[in-house]
């Protein structure tokens, strides 16, 4: 219908992700925790917001983990 | 144009210029609030005993995490934190963490919704409440 009148539909376009990351030292452990929290803001292809949302998928946190861990151990080895 | 047409054009300048002299010059009114400067710092101040500001400061950046805050800028020399909430809405916090006395440290919060400031006590009650349960302490109020 909405193309039939020439009416464009928005469809989510591009999006912007912000995360903070804190560290905190834990001394009886010798190590660090860290806590990341993400949330996104999403904009149409008319350039309006069309979300703004926190990020709760636990994938995303262990994807962002596994890569710290590697980047942590290549650091060490210094490569 | 008879008279009635007249008075028609009239009536429609005049609500032009009634219009336009109920709006406030935003400029003018940029430091202006709702509340009063003391019921204000009541609202948004709490005391607790500890003046441990490092652990209090941490609190508040787990604290804000819980709720959902991505951390936008924490100071620790200043004794602040920035934090923004997006969920179909833009919530805008600081904290600041400062001592009072000997044994007490002040925790206060400021927020904006989207582009209002939050100038009701609810909001600063539950996250005070969450405060509270992250640092095991008591909030008192200020007077």
């Amino acid at each position: 219908m909405a193309a039939l009148f020439g009416v464009q539909t928005p469809w989510d376009d591009e999006q912007k992700i912000r995360a903070s990351v804190i560290t905190r030292k834990i001394e009886e452990r010798n190590g660090y925790a860290v806590r990341l929290t993400m949330q996104r803001i999403v904009w149409d292809t008319q350039g309006r917001i069309s979300r703004t949302e926190p990020l709760d998928e636990s994938e995303m946190y262990q994807e962002f983990f596994d890569k710290l861990s590697k980047a942590v151990f290549l650091e060490a080895q210094e490569l | 144009m008879n008279a009635r047409t007249a008075i028609q054009c009239m009536l429609v300048v005049l609500l032009g210029f009634v219009s336009a002299g109920c709006q406030m010059d935003s400029r003018k009114q940029a430091l202006a609030t709702t509340e009063s400067q003391v019921a204000l710092r009541q609202i948004q101040t709490r005391a607790f005993d500890t003046t441990n500001r490092q652990l209090m400061l941490r609190t508040v950046i787990a604290t804000m995490q819980d709720l959902s805050f991505v951390i936008d800028k924490a100071d620790a020399t200043l004794g602040s934190v920035s934090g923004t909430k997006l969920d179909g809405y833009q919530l805008r916090m600081s904290v600041t963490v400062r001592p009072r006395g000997q044994t007490q440290l002040l925790v206060r919060a400021n927020a904006q919704y989207n582009i209002t400031p939050v100038e009701d006590p609810e909001p600063y009650q539950q996250f005070f409440t969450a405060l509270e349960k992250s640092v095991f302490l008591t909030a008192h109020n200020v007077d």
